[in-house]
This record gives C-alpha cells, structure tokens and sequence, in this order.
C-alpha cells in the first residue's frame, strides 16, 4: 500500500510532526518524524549549543514512493541571499539537492542560500557512513537551519513555532474495546472502571501503515502493540482496532463530552469511531482549511499552519495572561467597573434622548446579555449608557464567544495521559533497566563475598528504588501546579482575560489549536448525540 | 380549589386606573403572584396599586400574560445556559414587540418590575436584534441617539474597545 499515516481521529492532524531549529537553538530543537523512521539530534545535546555531534536515525529517506504536488524539495530556502559559491565544489552540488536528500542535510552552500541558514555537520558517526548516505566529503555537509522565510514541507519553521509550544505533538494513545478477560488496574480512569473500552499506553511515534508496529508505554492491560487506524479497513475486525488521538485531544473531547451527555462518554466516542470508520467519512469529516491538504501522505508542514502541532492544553504565553488577571486585594469585586473612566462622563453634559439611560444596570446588563463583543463595542461608541460596563459582563462574553477557554468556567483538572510524553517513560524505563542491571552485578558480588550483608543490603536498595520519583507523578503534579489556571469566579478580572488574549493572540497559537479542535470534538459529540437518537448508538 | 384560581382580582395603575384581570392571567406577574399567597382573600377584594406602570402600558402587559397564561414557568437560569442562549423571538411575540420605542423601553421596565422574566427576556432580545450588526451610526440613527461623545472620549472608547477586534 506504499506509506501512509493514521492520523488523531480526533482532530485529523499527523503524529508525525518535524521541527526545524532556528540560528541559536540546540540540536534537539530540530528533528523529522515520519512513519518510517524518524531523524533526531542527539538529546544530550540539549544544553550544548556548540557540540554537533550528529545523530541520524533514519532509514531510506531518499526512497520516497510518492511524489506529490507537495514540493518535497526541503531544504531550499526561499531567501534571496546571494551566496559565493566555490567552483571545486561544483560537483557535490545540485544533483543531490534536488533529489530528496536526507533531511536537514545539504551539501553546500549552494547559489541561492543565506549561508546564516547553514551550519556545517563536521562530525560524523563512522555507520552513517556506511550506509553510504552522505557525500564521501563530509566536510561540505550542512545542516538546513530555518531562516524567517523558509518553506520546508518537512517540518515547521523554527521561528514561526517553539518547541515549548510544540511539546506533546507526536504523542498518540488508544481507545480500545476491552476483551473478556479485561481486569482492571490502579492507575485505570472512573471513566474506564464503567465503559466497555480503556485506554492503552502512549507512543511518540506512529508507524507507517505499511510498517506497522506500533509500540505504546506502558502496555496497560496487556496492549503493548494495539492495532491503531483512524480508518477501520476491515470491518469483521472491527471491534480490534484502536481509536488513535492526541493524548491533549481527548482532553478537550473530555471537556466537550461533559457538557454535552454530563459525563466522558468513551462508549459513545468508540461507538462513533465505529460508525464512521470508511475512508471516505474519514477523509470527508468537516475540518479547519489546510488539514486534509496537509495530510496527503508525508505530512505537509505549511507555512502558516504551524498552530496545527500547538499544544492546546498547556498554552506557554496563555499562562502570564491568565494569572495576572487573578486580583485577590480585598476591594475586588465583580461589579467594579472594567474601564477607567471618570464618574462625571457616565451622564450625559446636557439633555439626553438616549432612551438607555432611563433603564437602570441591571437592565442594560441584561441587553447586553444577548450581545456579541462586536455589538458591545458599536454600542459603547454610539451611547453613553454603556461607557462604563462591571467586568462580570466580560465573563459571559468569554463563555459565549470562547467556550474553548474552559479555564473560565470548569475546574476539572488536565487528563493524566496529556501531562507527560511517552520519551519521558521510556528515559524512565531506560533508566530503570540500567539500574536493575547494575544492582543484578552487585548483587552477586555482595551474596558471595559479604553474605552476612546481604539482606541489610537488599532492604537499603529497595528502599531506593521505591523512593525513586515516578515521572508520571512527577509530571502531572507539575501541571496541576505551575501549567493550569484555575480562574477564580469573584477574583478574576474578566475584562483583563479577554484583551489580554485579544493583544496577545498573534503568541497564542495553542488556543488557536484548541479553538479548533474544540469545533472538530463539538462535531464529534454533536454526531454521537443524534446516533442517540437514532439507535445507532446504545448505551452499552 | 379551581374556581378560587380562576377568580378576578384589580389591578391599579399608576396613573389611576382599574383593571380586571384574570388571576391565572395576572400570576404570570411573580411580584402579584407572591402577594396573592402572602395576603390571600384580602388582596382579591381590593384593588392591588401598581404604581411603577401606567394604564397604557399595563394593559399591554395584560395583553401579553392572556396570551402566555399556559405556558410553563420558566426555570432558573444557569451558567450552561449561556451556550444556548439565542435571540430567536416566537412570531407572535414579535408582532406583540412592534411598538414605538417608549412602549419598548416601558415594557421591559414594566416587567422588571412585576417580575415576569419571559416578557422581560422578549423585550431585551427585541433591542439587542435592533443592536446587532448595527455601526455606532446606525444605531444612534435607530434610538433617536445624540452624539455628545468628545473626539477625545471616542478615541478612548476606541481603545478600550480592543478586546472586541477580530482574531
């Protein structure tokens, strides 16, 4: 079947998102995914700007079955710098380059390129070699750093997205149907302890389909390896498959599930995944502009849609807005007004027609209750009566005209999956592993050559290991404490909140991504709901 | 039981007038509601004053109550309600609304006061629907409205009114 990608069934976006790092960043700031194999700087680079130490992880990258209209051509920038070119190397030029070469490589400079867009891969490692991949001159070897006016279809642009803002992009987990056998475990969800489907471990990687293979941790109820497609291809097998998402999309279908059936409907969620799982309801599903354009086959990163691998949850520039609008002095109050305006200019200076001003707050407030920001604003500028408004009006204005922005109206906490990324369990896993290795060494020495310290021993070690952190815990209280905002009803300036995202929207490309996903999960339960209705889907 | 609910009682306007009401009608009202219970046969045989309303606009409220005699209490607003609110108005209501626009303004200050939440709703939609999608122009023009803003308390306004620009 060639490559092809399972995509969030809840959002339709790739788990197979690529960054390309800025001037500046360090390695780790850039890095390819695809469903064939994956291209990574090393991560203990993280804090060493200066050390190139290269790690390439990939497979056949220039084996591209597949030529869409897409340009493949990646790391041609489209800046007009002019670029001295050094005729003895002539040789290792275009040809290469035009091909698909490995990502983030190119053998330059070549004519056309910001040499700034460059930085020299002077250090290689002896099997990359021998793959035979690179040019037998490693020293004319670069790596394609973004400039501002880049196009790369294989990955964002490092100036247009951060990775702050990125975390969590290529996380997946599954819904599945649980079999007979299914035992529950401690770390199982209420909302699994009453449905008919669980949730399995999560990935950073989705294989292609012609790959397979997809590994989660941890395996949660046995499933190291669930049979993952947001398409379901062979309906007999149907209740096999497992619903992929983003751990942070199926927060926001949380949110949306509760509002709509009061509760995490995974039985009507699964039941839908079910319902419409032909390519064609896949593919024909109502999404933002630029999403099943992006997702041909490789992941199309475009320019200016870089919001699609946003965070929607933890939203670093949204986090300073909210927490400032928190006002906890004791004057406070939800009746004081949101402008700065003198008492004296709230009347009119001479005799007034304006029938407004015979209606008292409580009046106008309830006008206003049925009126869009834009109305507000005209009627602001056209009467006198509305020149001061108590900032509670902003709050109904943020339910109405923001419901994505849960933070204003529900306390629930982040879901526990989207607080942390699968390499965070693995580093965690690795580590263990290491340990365990270590500890069987000592352990045999000690036993025969101290055995009456032994057991004192053993007690000493476990007594570590058990007081080692859990990442997991570790990362979900962090969010809890430093990455959520629960808004206070009676201490939140409302009015802050909402300039605050107005002035601010151009950083927040995490709440254009949940803004979206939002409308996308809102069509989701919107559908469920009339399933309902229809019989089609039942209470299980 | 039924014959007592279906008795008369008068209501008084402002400006002197009594009116015979039916008292299933005149309950739409949760202010006259609340004082059939608190005074009971007292308040039917005098004429209850109501002196925040004149006869005109009284007996337009009446009109309104006969109409929606039958219909449900509505239910107390929430915070989810929020996300379903609409300015739909039924048909009839709306006809009933075509009024010059101090009768608009009496009967929503008329029902704040007697306390019937569905009247109250129905004239605040109507002004907010001669709102929406207006310019500050336009909707001086519609409410008859001088414009006694200083340039430089327009510029003010303007900023202020930032939060409202498109995203």
């Amino acid at each position: 079947m060639g490559y092809s990608e399972a995509k969030c069934r809840l959002c339709g976006i790739s788990f197979n998102i690529g960054r390309i790092r800025k001037a500046g960043e360090p390695r780790s700031d850039g890095w390819q995914s695809t469903g064939d194999s994956n291209t990574k700087y090393d991560e203990d680079d993280e804090d060493d700007e200066d050390d190139l130490d290269y790690v390439y992880e990939s497979a056949e990258e220039d084996d591209y079955e597949f030529e869409s209209d897409v340009e493949l051509l990646g790391p041609l920038s489209e800046g007009d710098a002019d670029v001295e070119t050094n005729n003895d190397e002539d040789e290792y030029w275009p040809d290469h380059i035009i091909g698909n070469p490995p990502w983030g490589q190119i053998q330059g400079p070549v004519p056309g390129h910001d040499p700034e867009e460059l930085l020299p891969l002077d250090t290689y490692k002896g099997e990359e070699k021998e793959r035979g991949l690179h040019s037998p001159r490693p020293e004319f070897m670069y790596e394609h750093i973004a400039g501002p006016n880049c196009q790369d279809y294989q990955g964002y642009n490092g100036n247009l997205i951060s990775v702050e803002e990125m975390r969590g992009c290529n996380t997946l987990q599954c819904l599945m149907w649980k079999n007979d056998d299914w035992q529950a475990e401690p770390d199982d969800m209420e909302f699994e302890l009453s449905s008919r489907c669980f949730l399995t471990g999560i990935s950073d990687h989705m294989p292609s389909r012609d790959v397979g293979g997809l590994i989660v941790i941890p395996a949660r109820h046995g499933e190291k390896c669930p049979w993952a497609d947001d398409v379901t291809w062979h309906h007999t097998l149907d209740m096999e498959y497992g619903m992929p998402f983003h751990p942070t999309c199926f927060d926001v279908f949380m949110h949306l599930s509760k509002l709509h059936f009061g509760r995490v409907d995974i039985n009507g969620l699964m039941q839908w995944y079910k319902l419409e799982g032909e390519y064609e309801e896949v593919h024909n599903f109502p999404r933002a502009e630029g999403v099943h354009e992006s997702g041909e086959q490789w992941w199309a990163h475009s320019r200016g849609l870089e919001y699609f691998a946003a965070n929607p949850l933890f939203i670093p520039h949204l986090l300073p807005i909210l927490r400032s609008a928190i006002h906890m002095e004791p004057s406070f109050n939800q009746q004081i007004g949101a402008f700065s305006v003198l008492e004296s200019t709230l009347t009119s200076p001479g005799l007034s027609t304006d029938l407004f001003n015979t209606l008292p707050q409580e009046l106008i407030l309830d006008i206003l209750f049925y009126l869009p920001s834009r109305s507000i604003a005209n009627l602001r500028l056209a009467s006198r009566a509305f020149r001061q408004l108590p900032i509670s009006v902003f709050r109904t204005l943020l339910m109405d005209e923001m419901p994505f922005l849960w933070e204003v109206y529900d306390s629930s906490p982040p879901f526990y999956w989207s607080t942390f990324t699968a390499s965070t369990l693995q580093a965690e896993k690795a580590a263990r592993e290491r340990i365990d290795k270590e500890v069987s060494f000592y352990r045999s020495i000690i036993e025969e050559e101290m055995p009456e310290l032994h057991e004192m021993w053993c007690q000493a070690l476990h007594q570590l290991i058990d007081e080692r952190p859990d990442p997991r815990v570790e990362c979900y209280a962090r969010a809890l404490k430093e990455e959520i905002c629960e808004l206070p009803r009676e201490n939140t300036n409302w009015y802050e909140v909402y300039v605050g995202i107005t002035r601010n929207w151009a950083n927040l490309k995490g709440l254009w991504n949940r803004r979206r996903i939002w409308k996308d999960v809102e069509e989701v339960c919107t559908r469920i709901k009339r399933y309902y209705e229809e019989g089609k889907i039942v209470d299980l | 039981m039924a014959a007592e609910k279906s008795s008369i009682i008068t209501l008084q306007s402002n400006d002197g007038v009594s009116i015979d009401v039916d008292r299933q009608v005149a309950e739409r009202s949760m202010l006259i509601k609340n004082m059939m219970e608190d005074l009971g046969d007292e308040a039917i045989s005098t004429a209850v004053p109501i002196p925040n309303v004149n006869e005109s606009v009284l007996k337009k409220v009446i009109e309104w109550c006969e109409h929606h005699k039958n219909d449900p209490q509505p239910a107390q607003d929430d915070d989810s309600d929020s996300r379903k609110k609409t300015t739909d108005i039924e048909e009839w209501d709306q006809k009933f609304m075509q009024v010059d626009q101090e009768m608009l303004f009496e009967i929503i200050l008329a029902s704040n006061y007697l306390d019937i939440k569905p009247l109250l709703d129905v004239g605040c939609k109507t002004v907010a629907n001669m709102i929406k999608g207006k310019s500050p122009e336009e909707i001086r023009k519609t409410f008859n409205i001088t414009n006694d803003f200083t340039p430089e308390e327009e510029e003010q306004i303007r900023r202020e009114n930032e939060w409202a620009e498109d995203r």
